[in-house]
């Protein structure tokens, strides 16, 4: 028995124009980037100290980040996809805000409220601001999205029956949480969690508002890019990329290795 | 062991199950219904899923109304395998066991009987997912046997399986409650395991408790209380009896002084139970040579036209089987009430539903 080929078609052309036109766009400025790779020093750029210190800064403060939200941020998912309480709507609408405003936007309403004359920066004095803390406070917010949603999405794909069997097994509703909820969603949990740390790492608009200084990455690539254009800035850009392409494949690994008969 | 339910009431969606009074002590008892009559809901309440509106459920002397699921100490084999994906069957079969209880000898001996019981052994460390229908459900009924539950409730969990599975699985699967001596409730809208697997019935329709009885009342009953119940044995003979001789893939089985003749094998002094359609049963006025098994020489007691088709009631002893005629073949038989004539059918006729050791 062959396969049949699917023979050459109009929509077949029509679809591989789209796809081609939209590769080449996000393929376009890595082209640029490789294209710039000869005309510089790599080892000396690569292994300079500013760019070094910042890119080891954002792992550092996106783990942290990432840490924080799944302590909160998996129970809340858990508590949207599984509870039923009036005005559900609007914790939903509040989960999704760090999501749809610009960045700059969610940074500046941060600094409004963690800066050193707010009343928190006032009442309880620490270094909110430029500072690691201020780094924290603008990746956890914008990030936060990224682990609740799909963590939400993987409770929801769970059927009420596994749950209710492991009550009727007599289970408390703790138990039930660790030993089947959070197993069955691993998966959808552990690609929130990659993604909210890698938008955490790629983190801008909020972190130029709360911490300038010390520089993460991105705002060393915006600084270094600023003062010496693209050259400047190409390898903490390399550095990024790189990491992009490893979260990728541990991505494209979970994603293989999902529940059988679940979603996600 | 006692499970009572007094006036219960659950008003769920647009749907009112109740008020219903239900009491059982022991054995397998089958509540029958249609589809939507409520099946779901009552077991759902009994387990803790759904809270009544009114009423109560006492289960041995306590009363577990308000008691949450997990503190009930109830078994569910849901219509739906719910064995969890993410564990082999050895860890599902444990999940409900205490890690106290696990490290237990007389309780992992307990365990490893109703494994072997089951006849799961091979399957222990395989994944969920590969399972068959009835190996799912076998493995859903371990999973509760071995927290020693007070009653056992199951939705349905024979209906997705093929005939010969399902016919099969019956019979163990009331086997091993008899076995393990706990009290089962069995939702079902399908008349065939009420045959296979009641000691009483209930019938539920449209919310309502329609009639509660013994397997025995509830086919002997002449007039039934409602038109759901008197379809549960139209078509068919139910008949009981003890196996006394099995060779050669025949067995004879007696009832009172008789001796009838079904197909397979079984040990002495097994409990059987067939089922045996109208149809099969032919009528003669004469002995004739056949190579039919069964000849019985009984006695009509009734005679019942029905739209295309005659319904003879046969009696000998005690024994009382209906046969169904064409109206034509009455036409050419010619037979009365109180006649005696020849009642004929092969040992391949009957249907073995339940065998009991």
């Amino acid at each position: 028995m062959y396969l049949q080929r699917s023979h050459f078609s109009g929509f077949n052309l029509t679809i591989s124009i789209l796809v081609g036109v939209l590769i080449l766009y996000i393929s376009y400025p890595l082209l640029g980037l490789a294209y710039l790779g000869g005309s510089i020093n790599w080892v000396e750029s690569l292994t300079r100290p500013e760019t070094i210190h910042a890119f080891l800064l954002s792992l550092g403060t996106a783990t942290i980040s990432t840490l924080i939200l799944s302590i909160f941020g998996i129970p809340l998912a858990y508590a949207l996809a599984r509870f039923h309480f009036r005005f559900k709507f609007l914790l939903r609408l509040v989960v999704i805000l760090p999501l749809v405003l610009p960045p700059l936007a969610s940074g500046t309403m941060l600094l409004g409220v963690f800066g050193p004359y707010s009343f928190l920066g006032r009442t309880i004095p620490l270094d909110y601001t430029q500072s690691v803390l201020g780094i924290i406070i603008a990746q956890t917010y914008v990030a936060s999205p990224f682990i609740i949603l799909p963590s939400q999405s993987a409770f929801e794909a769970i059927p009420d029956r596994y749950e209710t069997m492991a009550r009727v097994l007599g289970k408390r509703k703790s138990e039930v949480f660790i030993r089947v909820s959070l197993p069955l969603a691993k998966t959808g949990i552990l690609v929130g969690l990659l993604m909210a740390w890698i938008r955490s790492i790629g983190e801008l608009g909020a972190t130029l508002m709360m911490a300038y200084n010390p520089h993460t990455i991105s705002i060393q690539i915006f600084e270094d890019n600023a003062i010496g254009g693209i050259r400047n800035s190409v390898a903490g850009i390399v550095w990024v990329v790189i990491l992009s392409i490893i979260a990728l494949g541990v991505f494209l690994y979970l994603k293989r290795s999902r529940p059988i008969g679940l979603g996600w | 062991m006692t499970l009572e339910i007094i006036d219960l009431t659950i008003v769920f969606h647009s749907f009112t199950l109740g008020p219903l009074s239900l009491r059982i002590d022991e054995g397998i008892m089958v509540v029958l219904g249609p589809t939507g009559s409520g099946k779901t809901t009552l077991v759902n309440s009994i387990a803790g899923i759904l809270s009544p509106d009114k009423g109560k459920i006492i289960l041995d002397g306590l009363d577990i109304t308000r008691i949450p699921i997990e503190s009930r100490k109830v078994g569910y084999v849901f219509q739906d395998s719910a064995l969890f994906p993410h564990l082999n069957v050895n860890q599902n079969i444990l999940f409900g066991l205490s890690s106290r209880e696990i490290q237990n000898e007389e309780r992992i001996a307990m365990v490893r009987k109703i494994i072997g019981d089951l006849g799961i052994e091979n399957l222990l460390h395989r994944r969920i997912d590969g399972l068959s229908g009835g190996e799912l459900q076998k493995v859903s009924l371990a999973q509760m046997l071995v927290r020693k539950p007070k009653i056992i409730l199951l939705d349905e969990p024979l209906s997705h399986l093929d005939p010969p599975t399902k016919d099969k699985l019956r019979i163990e699967l009331r086997t091993i409650l008899k076995k393990q001596r706990i009290p089962a409730i069995y939702v079902t809208h399908f008349e065939d395991d009420v045959l296979a697997l009641a000691d009483s019935v209930s019938i539920l329709n449209y919310g309502r408790l329609e009639g509660t009885g013994d397997l025995e009342q509830i086919l002997n009953s002449s007039q039934p209380s409602s038109s759901f119940l008197s379809h549960l044995t139209s078509g068919t003979n139910y008949i009981t009896g003890k196996v006394v001789k099995s060779e050669e893939g025949l067995t004879s089985f007696e009832i009172g002084s008789h001796i009838l003749y079904t197909l397979g094998e079984f040990p002495i002094g097994t409990k059987i139970g067939v089922v045996l359609r109208h149809e099969d049963i032919i009528l003669s006025k004469e002995k004739i040579m056949t190579s039919a098994r069964n000849i019985l020489f009984v006695q009509v007691t009734d005679i019942v036209y029905k739209s295309n088709v005659v319904d003879i009631h046969l009696k000998i002893n005690g024994l009382e089987i209906v046969s169904r005629i064409t109206k034509l073949a009455m036409k050419d038989l010619d037979i009365s009430i109180n006649d005696n004539i020849y009642a004929i059918f092969k040992a391949s006729a009957p249907h073995l539903v339940r065998k009991e050791n």
